[in-house]
């Protein structure tokens, strides 16, 4: 299903790729969506897409967020692009902003997901290399232990302290003067 | 690889949480989210290896007088030479006692630092335009991009 060559720019602004989860589920995506990864691109650029995209590392349920995180955030910087030319500066401003809130309302509500979740969210925009979403995710996991004590941490996330309260007492000490 | 982790999970006592399953790259990725103070000493106190990884030289950059001709990893002997290595959302700790000269130093990137000692005026920089103390209080750098 190669696209035919006529009009090159619109062929690849609406070429398809298929991606495949590691249990063999297929997403047809945009090549605009599928860029955001890098490994993807990367992958196009060197013209190994043919038949698919096998992701053995990423699940269905994993690869069905991160394309709806690709295509929000595609859709995002294409309108940019395309509103840059045709508003004024100050109504392009405004756009921008409403563009920005709106991402930023769809994070957030994109992030509304459990722990296991959440980390193989992580592992997977590692795998395929999409920055903003690995930023998003862990500054997320960043958060959860922002404000928190070192018992609620591990608490939290289930972590047996190994520490010897020797130990414990050197960090504090080493550390005294940042508190004081 | 989801399942490899989870049945892992089942085996190992320590794997059990599923954040410490995340590799040491990632963990350092989130500490490097988390403010020095009091987030990340936080999460030095948590356990060996969130120690290890939150008081990692890579996320911590120390400008100290050299005693003697010694190289540490992450150690400058001056404010200039420990920006120009920092990467964006690195700490630099400045160790108290004396005036560290701080001159023409120009900062683009996002970076924190932090005068240590007792009393605000342990930690002194200089530049020609005055002088700033750096005690206990938290730069935090975000320049314009």
């Amino acid at each position: 299903m190669a696209s035919a060559g006529s009009g090159d720019e619109k062929a690849a602004a609406a070429a398809m790729i298929t991606l495949i989860s590691s249990d063999n589920e297929k997403f047809e995506v945009t090549e605009a969506t599928a860029t955001l990864s890098q490994t993807i691109r990367h992958m196009i650029e060197d013209g190994c897409t043919d038949g698919g995209v096998p992701l053995p590392n990423v699940t269905s349920k994993i690869l069905a967020r991160v394309i709806e995180y690709c295509k929000k955030h595609a859709t995002a910087a294409a309108g940019e692009e395309g509103s840059s030319s045709s508003f004024s500066d100050a109504a392009f401003l405004e756009v921008d902003r409403a563009f920005l809130e709106e991402l930023e309302e769809f994070d957030d509500a994109f992030l509304e997901v459990d722990r296991a979740t959440l980390f193989d969210l992580i592992l997977a925009a590692n795998y395929l290399d999409i920055k903003g979403l690995l930023n998003l995710t862990c500054q997320k996991v960043a958060d959860s232990v922002k404000g928190k004590t070192p018992e609620q941490i591990r608490e939290m996330y289930n972590i047996v302290n190994d520490l010897t309260p020797e130990e414990e007492a050197e960090i504090r000490r080493e550390t005294q003067w940042a508190f004081e | 690889m989801g399942k490899r982790r989870r049945a892992a999970a089942l085996v190992g006592e320590e794997l059990i949480s599923p954040v410490n399953s995340l590799d040491d790259g990632y963990l350092m990725h989130i500490f490097s989210f988390l403010s020095p103070i009091p987030d990340r000493y936080n999460t030095a106190l948590v356990c060996h290896r969130w120690r290890f990884l939150a008081c990692h030289p890579r996320l911590w950059l120390r400008v100290e007088r050299p005693i003697r001709d010694v190289t540490e990893p992450g150690v400058y002997p001056n404010l200039e030479a420990a920006v120009s290595a920092a990467r964006p959302g690195d700490t630099i700790l400045i160790a108290a006692g004396g005036t560290h000269v701080a001159c023409n130093i120009q900062i683009k990137k996002p970076i924190c630092i932090i005068g240590g000692g007792e009393l605000p005026d342990d930690t002194v920089l200089t530049c020609s335009r005055g002088s700033d103390n750096v005690s206990k209080t938290l730069w935090t750098i975000c320049p314009f991009q």
